[in-house]
């Protein structure tokens, strides 16, 4: 009887006690498994390649349905373009130059922002975002204040490259989730599914970033095109990109913990 | 030629984060499927050296007796111990927490020091100066080291080419708020990857001035710690690394420590560690590139080790670059380079450790809920390039006008006195 009681201890304490994760990892993917994953990308890649101008067209069409609620349909015009030896689609509407009250209102809110925020409550990492996107507005209202005329872009010059940016991040997303997803202990359909999840949840995204960048600059002019540009452009598609990654990872992690099939230790 | 040296500088930023990528890269394949190099605990187990362990204190009557319950219940040979905590120039009750623990235990040898410079290189030359051992362990004053650690960490210099060894530092306080759950998540890929694929690939693993310890003789023969340096971790790593020695990591020694709970003390923090980081890039550069101990690739990590608190200096500077470029009307530069930039700033998205980095890090320490939190690196991206770019900004001014460095503690946050 005493023997019986020891193995079901045993038992308890193998079912509750894992080695520590101090030198664990995880199989090197077999190599047959990395030519259908490069294949899907390259399909991925290609795929996009031949119908990301239509897949614009559509966020553009859609971008144009939510501009003219805002903006008369006559001034917002699709032109179009090429990217890669394809014709794409980007929208123009007329530009503003800033008002001088309006260059000094936003000079005067961007060095309030820069001088007293760090001087208030507010969170360090808030403070140093606006302060670094106030710095940058800064010298955009400088600009305006003193040179307007030699600002060297059009409405249509920042459209285009917002669509080129945008047509960029598609082509990326599978490439940056393929080196970082391929290394994970997860199906390669799982994987796929999280390129074209991301794809489709950025080209929704677009539209309603689209809509404000352009109601911005045709409303406010073109003083807001820089921090436009440099704060709320890729930044802001890479949150979205590391967030489904970690999502992902976070799923993966709780399924796979206890799987003793998965992991390797050496230690 | 303003706007070519400007597109030029461009390039370079691309090509600095684009080593950094690689690097990181690197880094997180072998950790995940490399072969992992043990450490020593399991290869000696006995033969124990006689160890002082020095605990720099100012000000910490907050943690100073949870340190040290901690370190009287290890499992090390008491009569080949000597635990010497320095009170360095404390004004709160700290030397009498001191002298009660050193009245109840012969091995707690408190050092007292009221007269001299502040700061822990200088309280630890003054405390190198009074032990018995000639390995010297270093823990900071908040942390809570488990009983076997005193063991495991001086196993190694049974090995006598390390000359200095590292052990895992683990968050205590992740729990508190936003902020203590990043730096658990920047913990964990520094050291979980970082340090161990450093270790693996024999390149240059870093001393990180607690839960570690080195060989006196060594510090001697080197001259003892600068006090013109205030990150004498990382002086001592290439101190070492330069005259022929191995630093050992540790990623099986784990020992709980507190991290800031607030930006203002982290703001702190971390531009002091930029700043001390940054004296040490200045002072080893040439003499990394020219030791005759350290292989090709070692010296390219090395370099790569010195110059990591450059990289967002470099970044902010590409930055204001890209924006004067905006402004000149060179947006199709922007334009053209934009893929090569979008994929370099995947390494920046998480501090120095890019996300993906954390991420495994995460998964390998068998995270779930905090893997979630990977989105929020942002804010420490922004915060770190803010306040680095200042710590980078310091130590250029610390050469250029040779003044004074001063070292600053940080704040503690624990909350039970018992």
């Amino acid at each position: 009887m005493p023997r019986q009681h020891n193995e079901s201890q045993s038992g308890i304490a193998k079912e509750l006690v894992y080695y520590h994760r101090s030198y664990r990892k995880i199989p090197v993917p077999e190599k047959r498994h990395l030519i259908p994953f490069l294949c899907l990308i390259i399909i991925i890649e290609v795929l996009l390649y031949l119908f990301s101008p239509d897949l614009n067209y559509l966020v553009n069409r859609y971008t144009q349905k939510i501009l003219v609620r805002s903006v008369p349909f006559e001034n917002v015009n699709m032109i179009w373009t090429e990217f890669l030896w394809r014709s794409i689609t980007v929208l123009n509407v007329p530009g503003s130059y800033p008002a001088m009250w309006f260059t000094m209102i936003n000079l005067i809110v961007a060095l309030l922002i820069v001088f007293i925020i760090p001087q208030t409550k507010t969170p360090k990492p808030i403070t140093v975002a606006l302060t670094l996107m106030s710095l940058i507005h800064l010298v955009s209202a400088l600009f305006f204040l003193f040179v307007p005329d030699r600002f060297p872009y059009q409405v249509i010059d920042f459209s285009t490259t917002y669509v080129v940016m945008v047509m960029v991040t598609w082509f990326l997303i599978p490439v940056v989730y393929g080196f970082i997803l391929y290394p994970l202990p997860s199906s390669v359909f799982s994987k796929i599914f999280m390129i074209v999840f991301t794809l489709t949840f950025s080209s929704a995204f677009n539209i309603f970033r689209y809509s404000i960048f352009l109601y911005l600059i045709n409303v406010h002019s073109f003083i807001f095109m820089a921090i436009l540009f440099f704060c709320f452009g890729f930044l802001l598609d890479m949150i979205f990109i590391v967030g489904f990654y970690s999502f992902y990872l976070s799923l993966l992690s709780g399924k796979l913990q206890h799987d003793m099939d998965v992991w390797q230790w050496l230690y | 030629m303003a706007v070519l040296i400007l597109k030029i500088y461009i390039g370079f930023v691309v090509f600095v984060m684009a080593v950094y990528f690689t690097r990181h890269f690197i880094f997180s394949m072998n950790r995940i499927y490399g072969e992992q190099r043990f450490y020593y605990q399991d290869i000696f187990d006995s033969d124990l050296p006689f160890l002082s362990v020095l605990i720099p204190m100012h000000n910490e009557e907050k943690v100073a007796s949870h340190i040290l319950d901690a370190l009287t219940n290890a499992d090390y040979p008491k009569d080949r111990l000597e635990l010497i905590p320095i009170d360095d120039h404390s004004s709160d009750g700290t030397w009498r927490i001191l002298d009660e623990y050193a009245a109840r235990y012969p091995f707690i040898k408190p050092l007292h020091r009221t007269t001299g410079d502040r700061g822990k290189q200088n309280a630890l030359n003054d405390a190198i100066r009074v032990t018995a051992g000639e390995i010297i362990l270093v823990f900071d004053a908040d942390y809570l080291p488990p009983r076997c650690v005193l063991r495991d960490l001086a196993v190694c210099f049974n090995d006598p080419e390390v000359g200095a060894a590292m052990g895992r530092v683990v968050p205590v306080n992740t729990s508190q708020n936003l902020l203590t759950r990043i730096l658990d998540l920047e913990r964990s890929g520094g050291y979980q990857v970082d340090q161990q694929a450093r270790h693996n690939l024999r390149l240059v693993a870093q001393y990180g001035g607690t839960v570690g310890g080195f060989r006196k003789k060594l510090l001697h023969a080197c001259g003892g710690f600068d006090p013109k340096i205030i990150t004498e971790d990382t002086e001592l790593t290439f101190k070492l690394y330069v005259n022929g020695w191995k630093v050992a990591y540790a990623n099986r020694v784990e020992c709980y420590e507190e991290v800031p709970e607030n930006w203002v003390t982290r703001s702190r923090q971390i531009r002091r560690w930029a700043r001390g980081h940054t004296q040490v890039m200045f002072r080893y550069f040439i003499p990394v590139i020219r030791s005759k101990f350290l292989s090709a690739r070692e010296k390219i990590d090395g370099i790569l080790l010195l110059s990591v608190y450059a990289v967002p200096a470099i970044l902010f500077l590409g930055i204001a670059d890209s924006v004067a470029l905006f402004f000149l009307g060179e947006i199709n530069l922007l334009t053209g380079v934009l893929p090569i930039i979008l994929t370099v700033t995947c390494n920046t998205f998480g501090n120095f450790a890019p996300f993906y980095q954390i991420g495994i890090a995460s998964f390998l320490d068998g995270s779930r809920q905090r893997i979630l939190l990977l989105p929020f690196l942002v804010f420490n991206f922004l915060f770190s390039l803010w306040y680095t770019t200042q710590g980078f900004l310091d130590a250029v001014f610390d050469i250029i006008s040779t003044r004074r460095v001063i070292w600053h503690k940080t704040k503690r946050f624990r909350r039970s006195t018992t």
